[in-house]
């Protein structure tokens, strides 16, 4: 074995090493126990992936619209209680009774405007990824 | 001299490994695609034979959305533009008038009626309305209200002329609702298309709470998919392992609902009484087609939990996971060797 040969051994053990180094910072475990919102609808929503954290240290109520196939929907966030549609442009309003939400899991459906509202454990993707789906 | 060539020579393999990802087979083409219908989201998720090209799988998955759309359309109870098949029939009830409806509408009708089962009954559009309203008001319906509703339901008031392929609804205010089959239809007739489209090898149709399997997994593992938890919709009760080809949809009572006075009463409601039913937070049906899934999981889901046993197991092919309003867990004999469970504390599987 020549000092080339001991030289470049050492270079690969080296770059195994930093590998692993940078995997393991990389790896978002430690980021993913946040709720976030997200909602599905024929516009993409402006605020899609927001944390939960963030709304809640605001301590601030705040409403969004969002643009569904028919019409417009209000949702709102109040401290301490959640969120909740306001108003929906839709035939049976059935969407306005069903919140407000604030666990992980939970949805506002408006099956007229094609819009989903959904509060997700950031980790759910992770957990989903060991799956080929989750029956809902 | 030749163990320090050996020594190089390895040297180079292994950081070409490294680079490279020695020993990985090819990556077939996938493509995945969720969009929004029958009232949830759909997701399509499909893989090509190596080499297929990415445009063509695309083509595959939007032919099979297209295909779930039109049943969708037919079936939409609020259709705005244009009024569903599903809507026209209802505006024709009670007038004599036959309606010849197209062969998605007639087969769903058709095959619910003849096998007879009272409980998954098509024509509760009026119950649902009921319902509907009572969370609008936030307040219970009253009895009378139950009762009027629950005199236009009923599956032997629908006629059928199959001479004809037609329609016809005995009473005026009649109002049919697809609610309990037309998610496992349109996701059997998805999956027919994409087992029809070339180069299409494998994948899985996620249907919000209806799933089914296409083709075996490249590892050669099962479709590994995960249970729910009731309880809290963010955790799972375990994995369920598919075959390719099997289909399953669940039947609960956590994610549709009407709440009144802060109580929640679930939407699958019991066309006996008009009232929902609270027998389990959930019922999962297993068979080979998306449409029986579906059936399955409603018809299950409304009977108490002995008839709801012998049910499954005078059924062929059917197979079955209980998750009792009281938390205890059964499963059908054909499928409790299919299901890892990763239970948390208060659920009680049931040995049996």
């Amino acid at each position: 074995m020549t000092r080339h040969d001991i030289f470049v051994f050492i270079a690969l053990v080296l770059l195994i090493f930093l590998a692993w180094i940078g995997l393991s910072f990389a790896n978002p475990k430690a980021e993913t126990e946040a709720l976030v919102l997200e909602v599905v609808s024929p516009v993409p929503f402006e605020d899609q992936g927001l944390s939960w954290t963030t709304l809640m240290k605001g301590g601030q109520a705040r409403q969004w619209t969002i643009q569904g196939e028919i019409g417009q929907l209000i949702l709102s966030y109040e401290p301490g209680e959640g969120l909740r549609l306001l108003e929906a442009d839709c035939p049976n309003q059935l969407c306005l009774h069903m919140g407000p939400i604030h666990k992980a899991g939970q949805v506002i459906l408006c099956a007229p405007n094609e819009v989903l509202i959904a509060l997700r454990q950031a980790s759910d993707h992770e957990k989903e990824g060991d799956f080929d789906a989750i029956l809902q | 001299m030749i163990a320090g060539r050996l020594f190089r020579g390895g040297l180079v393999i292994a950081l070409c490994c490294l680079l490279a990802g020695c020993g990985k087979a090819p990556i077939p083409s996938s493509y995945s695609s969720t969009r929004f219908m029958l009232g949830t989201t759909v997701t399509i998720e499909i893989q090509g034979e190596v080499g297929a090209g990415q445009e063509s799988l695309k083509e595959a998955a939007d032919a099979a959305f297209e295909r779930m759309q039109a049943i969708s359309d037919q079936v939409d109870r609020y259709a705005i533009e244009e009024p569903s098949q599903g809507m026209q029939l209802s505006r024709l009830a009670g007038t004599g008038q036959w309606l010849e409806v197209d062969a998605d509408i007639w087969r769903m009708l058709s095959q619910v009626k003849e096998i007879g089962r009272e409980e998954v009954d098509l024509t509760l559009g009026p119950l649902v309305d009921l319902w509907t309203k009572a969370a609008e008001d936030n307040q219970l319906p009253t009895e009378e209200s139950l009762a009027q509703a629950l005199a236009l339901c009923g599956m032997d008031q629908i006629e059928l002329d199959p001479a004809h392929q037609s329609v016809r609804l005995n009473q005026t205010k009649m109002s049919l609702d697809f609610g309990a089959v037309a998610k496992g239809y349109a996701l059997e007739e998805a999956w027919t298309v994409l087992s029809n489209a070339p180069g299409v090898v494998r994948g899985l149709i996620d249907a919000g709470g209806n799933i089914k399997t296409l083709g075996e997994k490249a590892d050669g593992t099962k479709w590994k998919i995960g249970l729910t938890d009731p309880a809290d919709p963010s955790l799972l009760l375990g994995a369920l392992n598919l075959e390719g080809g099997q289909a399953a949809a669940t039947s609960g009572d956590y994610q549709r609902f009407y709440e009144i006075q802060g109580r929640r009463y679930n939407h699958i409601i019991h066309p006996e009484n008009g009232w929902p039913v609270s027998h389990y937070h959930a019922v999962i049906a297993v068979t080979e087609d998306g449409f029986w899934s579906d059936y399955y999981s409603t018809l299950l889901f409304l009977l108490a939990e002995e008839e709801a046993r012998e049910l499954v197991e005078d059924t062929p092919q059917l197979e079955a996971i209980f998750i009792g309003a009281d938390d205890h867990i059964f499963v059908s004999e054909g499928i409790k060797n299919k299901i890892l469970w990763d239970l948390p504390g208060g659920y009680a599987l049931d040995p049996s």
